[in-house]
């Protein structure tokens, strides 16, 4: 008998909800996460999926022209394969995809809904999940709705046009924080912990398999999942094309986005970080993006801090080693 | 170059000028329209006003971008629908728009490696057409296919309201409003003195064929209440004009190595990787759509572990050649 | 452990919505769960927060509330808490006891509207609300405005009017919160007394369901004066209360199947409910440039102005079911012969009712009254036709205005419809529960005679308590 293929490939092969066709840049991560997500959900249940305002919901949810949602070519004749996806106002995607579920159950529980409960997402940025949302985020984990919860975090705000965010990087430039500040980025992790989510995760499309399996956990999970997703955003951070997946990969090997996932009351798990000294230092990721060119350049192919800036520098990387300190002790609890 | 007078006489006569550009985002359209605002501004004799259509285009979407000049103050606030100046800054944007539209004659600039002659043929466009390679000259002193200096530089040429040294110095004030590096203040400056010596411009007679009046708004279709919709309306959507131009992304594999890896598959954002399903091994990849959805993002060509995606690079000269295939 | 097969579903396409899955859900099997609040009906004493909480335990299409507590309404959550938690439309279901009431408790009232978005697009079949007041009504206004202009007629939104905001903060009465939201989408209605609130209720979201209105309706009454006063209820028992609704509902479709292509050709709304995010394939709130906008504003207001002719419809249903009128477009009294007429609104216009043979005593001249009900849509040709002929038109006002007040500025424009132009005299009294007296009825009916008298108004506004002008009058 052989080997059954990995469960990423597995995706590969599902219909997908999420079509060509829309209007993000071209090599956002984002997309790649819809993809997967559209994949992911071709599992047998109706699939719901709420957004919050953001670029996402723009490039997709356009009239007339740019719905990039639905499986397959035309409309399913099955109710499973069918699609709902609704955007509502800006920070309201956790908490409407909690009275969409509430909707199932209870029509569910009452006899009048027989098919299998369906797939309930919710898609937000960081601005939509962390900074004006993070009332709903917290609140809707709080009440433990049965929803699958995404977070796309690429530091910015950046459908208003990568503003400074609550996740940036210190020393990160933006338009509304030229030069970027020292505060360091919101511990979004620790609030999802803290606030008690059955499934706590940061996985990048640039770990294909891990990816895979915390969609799928995910969405098979029986209480508040939240997966946050580190995006390298092409537009807000400025680097040639082709980066996108390199930049997630560096982002989570140097400890500042780490992958991590935790199920509760059971021990966590962090990925691909190594062991201090032989992880790669922030230098290199910093160095392939324009927004930290007054920190950190390519100088002949490698990365060379700006002469008077090793502070900044050496702030991000104490941040990276920080983070991982802190979801090490979280991994224990 | 008739044009010249024609439009400084219609100022003289206290008519306002209106100028028209279509781009795609990231193509630098708006910064060409706000240098030539800027640089009309610093005449000292004129009221400017420039914007963009205000859309939430990102990276490769389809922009326009206006401008509306007189002697005496700029009152109006309508939309410009029949410009005097109609500019083309990514040849990728007119597959779905007619960069002429509501006109019959007028300037047209267009950033092309193409001849006047030829460019006013493919568009249809009489009066004074005006062509400048700008992306070869982006890829020559940016290294990246941006030809909205170049573009700029046929502005002032071509329409004779700025002198090209007023334009050189409004250009780096704008570049350094946007809060550009130094060095790249300076590259675009040497862009600019480049673009001034490939400049186009040819009389081409107008007539019905150039005629682009459109046609007068009718009333709003049936609309669904609440916007909600029908799914999938973005196949219909062609985004391979969003890509760089000039850049292809091709897949060959003549001797069958996809090995099903599937990378390429899962990470590619427009999801357009066509391929056979193997149960046992996984995707078998034989090529992707490139021509309608493709954005050039390389994603496929950095994911492949065998290299069987490769980006094509189609370079056109500054004397109009091509190179590569 | 799976209970029956996934029911079967026949796929219906529609060129502008998507594809609706018919059969998703079993209607039936919803309404055969119901455990009736009030299995006979019958008469009880209640105070407006209860009686505008029995219709959600009532219908059978009501499973799900939600909510955040305010003054002056957080009762109307507390009880549908207690009842609902009670046990008593527990009910057993495939073996398992399920509960068929549920609360949802919300952090806070932006939060409560977004969550019942939630329920009211997964299926358009159920019909859930809230309750909130003023700064809670703000709060969840980006909320509000967009669920106006939704198509989720199912949406119920009970705003029980008051004072709004700060410096100073009030928690009594006025319905400055409805009239600031006077474009918030929502068809907007006004009770008062207990029996008007119930009422009302039953029949509205016939209104906003309708398919050619598609749009949610915000019933409301005054804080305190109606919310926190008991009075006679007649509750009518839960068939009849579901029986009509359910009669009601069928007014906007039609008894053949037309297909979604034939009212492309023709341009008349689609009969057919759109789907929901549970049994459609479709997409709801999606972004639109201003090439769109436009038309898009231009549809959600004719929808609107349709309420205008569903609402007679559906009141006609329900007083030929119920015995007692329906929703009115407003109340008229003593209006024939009036030679002048007072147009008001809310709980204090009942004190104005009993005055009005007093008032014509005393004054010399009929006085009639209209108390408004449906403010938005306004019914202004209505409201022309009725004051045709009176002599001068007094308009009082509960609610701080920048001008001349939000309800005259509505009753002059009806005026305008006829271009009949009797004097207006404006009034402002009862803001922030302030008490509406005798006194002030009467000083507001001897005005308005005056200035029927003098066939000119006096002022631009006049401001009054308990008799007295409060100084300013606006020259």
């Amino acid at each position: 008998m052989t080997k059954p293929l990995q469960l990423f490939k597995q995706l590969a092969l599902k219909d997908d909800a999420f079509c060509e066709g829309h209007s993000l840049c071209p090599g956002c991560e984002e997309a790649v996460t819809f993809h997967t997500l559209g994949r992911a959900t071709d599992n047998g249940h109706k699939t719901v999926m709420v957004m919050g305002t953001s670029c996402g919901e723009v490039s997709t949810l356009m009239y007339p022209g740019t719905v990039a949602w639905g499986r397959g070519a035309t409309e399913p004749e099955e109710l499973v394969k069918s699609l709902g996806v609704i955007h509502h106002v800006f920070e309201s995607a956790p908490t409407v995809a909690e009275g969409v579920r509430d909707a199932a159950s209870a029509l569910e529980e009452l006899g009048a809904w027989r098919a299998p409960a369906p797939n309930v997402l919710a898609w937000s940025g960081d601005g939509g999940a962390l900074s004006i949302g993070l009332r709903a985020l917290l609140h809707t984990i709080h009440r433990r709705a049965r929803i699958a919860i995404f977070v796309n975090i690429n530091e910015v705000f950046a459908n208003t046009g990568f503003q400074y965010s609550p996740t940036s990087v210190p020393y990160a430039d933006s338009s509304t924080l030229p030069g970027g500040g020292p505060a360091e980025p919101i511990d979004h992790l620790g609030l999802a912990l803290t606030a008690g989510a059955a499934y706590v995760a940061q996985a990048s499309p640039a770990f294909p398999p891990f990816f895979a399996e915390v969609v799928s956990e995910a969405l098979a999970c029986q209480g508040t999942a939240v997966v946050f997703v580190p995006s390298p955003c092409i537009a807000g951070w400025k680097f040639r094309e082709g980066l996108t997946a390199e930049l997630g990969k560096l982002a989570a090997q140097t400890g500042l986005f780490p992958m991590f996932r935790k199920h509760a009351g059971k021990p966590g798990e962090i990925k691909f970080v190594a062991e201090k000294a032989r992880r790669p230092t922030v230098e290199g990721w910093l160095a392939m993006q324009q927004r930290f060119e007054h920190l950190c350049a390519l100088d002949a192919g490698a990365p060379k801090v700006k002469p008077g800036r090793e502070a900044e520098v050496a702030a991000i990387q104490a941040y990276a080693d920080h983070q991982v300190e802190r979801l090490q002790r979280w991994c224990a609890a | 170059m008739a044009q010249g007078p024609d439009l400084r006489d219609r100022l003289e006569r206290g008519e306002a000028i209106d100028l028209r550009g279509d781009g795609k985002a990231g193509g630098g359209l708006v910064l060409a329209v706000q240098a030539f605002g800027a640089a009309l501004a610093a005449r000292g004799d004129l009221d400017v006003q420039d914007w963009p259509l205000f859309s939430s285009a990102r990276k490769g979407a389809n922009v326009r971008a206006y401008l509306r000049v007189a002697r005496d103050h700029v009152e109006a606030t309508a939309q410009v629908t029949t410009p005097a100046i109609a500019v083309l800054m990514n040849e990728a944007a007119a597959e779905t728009v007619d960069f002429a539209e509501g006109t019959a004659s007028g300037v047209y600039v267009v950033n092309t490696s193409g001849a006047p002659e030829e460019v006013a043929r493919r568009y249809r466009l009489g009066g004074t057409v005006v062509t400048v390679p700008g992306d070869a000259l982006g890829n020559e002193h940016l290294g990246r296919p941006l030809g909205n200096v170049a573009v700029f530089a046929a502005l002032a040429i071509s329409t004779e309201l700025v002198s090209p040294e007023a334009a050189r110095t409004s250009l780096s004030k704008a570049l350094r409003k946007r809060r550009l590096p130094e060095r790249l203040v300076e590259a675009n400056g040497r862009l600019f003195d480049s673009a001034m010596a490939h400049v186009q411009i040819a009389q081409v007679p107008s007539g019905p064929h150039t005629d682009h009046r459109r046609a007068p708004f009718r009333g709003y279709d049936v609309l669904p209440a609440g916007a909600q919709s029908a799914l999938r309306t973005a196949l219909g959507n062609r985004t391979s004009g969003y890509g760089r131009p000039g850049v292809k992304i091709r897949f060959a594999d003549p001797t069958s190595r996809c090995n099903g890896c599937s990378l390429c598959v899962v990470q590619c954002p427009e999801g357009i990787i066509e391929f056979t399903p193997d149960p046992e091994r996984g995707a078998i990849v034989h090529g992707a759509r490139f021509d309608d959805f493709c954005k050039g993002c390389r994603e496929c060509v950095v994911a492949c572990p065998l290299d069987l995606f490769s980006e094509v690079a189609i370079v056109a000269a500054p004397d109009g050649a091509h190179r590569g295939a | 452990m799976l209970t029956a097969l996934t029911a079967t579903t026949e796929r219906r396409t529609s060129p502008l919505y998507g594809a609706r899955y018919e059969g998703a859900f079993d209607l039936e099997a919803l309404r055969a769960a119901h455990r009736p609040a009030y299995p006979d009906g019958g008469r009880v004493s209640v105070d407006g927060n209860t009686a505008a909480a029995i219709p959600f335990l009532q219908w059978w299409r009501a499973p799900i509330a939600a909510g955040f507590p305010i003054t002056p309404a957080t009762k109307w959550l507390e009880h549908l808490a207690a009842e609902s938690g009670s046990g008593k439309f527990d009910v057993e279901v495939g073996g398992a006891r399920r509960r068929g009431k549920r609360v949802k408790l919300l952090e806070s009232e932006h939060a409560a509207a977004d969550y019942i978005t939630g329920v009211a697009s997964a299926c358009r079949e159920l019909i859930v609300g809230t309750a909130t007041s003023s700064v809670g009504l703000d709060h969840m206004a980006e909320s509000v405005r967009s669920l106006g202009a939704s198509g989720l007629g199912n949406v119920v939104l009970v705003n029980v009017c008051r004072a709004t905001a700060n410096y100073p903060l009030c928690i009594e009465g006025d319905p400055s919160d409805h009239l600031a939201h006077r474009d918030s989408g929502f068809i907007q209605y006004m009770s008062r007394g207990k029996q008007q609130i119930y009422d009302a209720l039953l029949q509205l979201p016939a209104v906003g369901m309708h398919p050619e209105v598609l749009t949610p309706t915000m019933p409301a009454y005054y804080g305190i004066k109606d919310s926190h006063r008991v009075g006679l209820l007649d509750v009518a028992p839960d068939d009849a209360v579901n029986a009509f609704l359910e009669e009601a509902l069928r007014l906007g479709r039609s008894s053949r199947r037309p297909q979604a292509q034939d009212f492309l050709d023709t341009g008349a709304p689609d009969p057919e409910p759109p789907p929901g995010l549970l049994d459609g394939d479709t997409a709801m709130g999606n972004c639109v440039s201003s090439a769109f906008f436009q038309g898009f504003k231009v549809a959600q207001k004719e929808r609107l102005q349709r309420a205008l002719e569903v609402l007679p419809e559906v009141a006609a249903l329900f007083e030929r079911t119920f015995g007692r009128p329906g929703l009115s477009l407003f109340e008229r009294h003593r209006m024939d012969g009036a030679k002048v007429a007072l147009v008001a609104m809310g709980s204090d216009a009942g004190t104005a009712l009993q005055l009005l043979e007093t008032m014509e005593r005393e004054l010399g001249a009929r006085v009639g009254l209209i108390v408004l009900r449906l403010l938005t849509p306004f019914p202004s040709e209505a409201l022309a036709e009725a004051l045709a002929g009176v002599e001068a038109v007094g308009v009082v006002n509960n609610a701080h205005h920048h001008g001349r007040g939000h309800l005259t500025l509505d009753v002059e424009d009806a005026l305008s419809e006829r271009g009949a132009a009797p004097p207006v005299e404006s009034f402002f009294c009862g803001m922030g529960g302030a008490d509406v007296s005798t006194a002030t009825w009467m000083e507001i009916a001897r005005r308005t005679v005056q200035a029927a008298r003098a066939g000119r108004r006096a002022a631009r506004w006049h401001l009054l308590h308990d008799g007295l002008d409060l100084g300013r009058t606006g020259r």
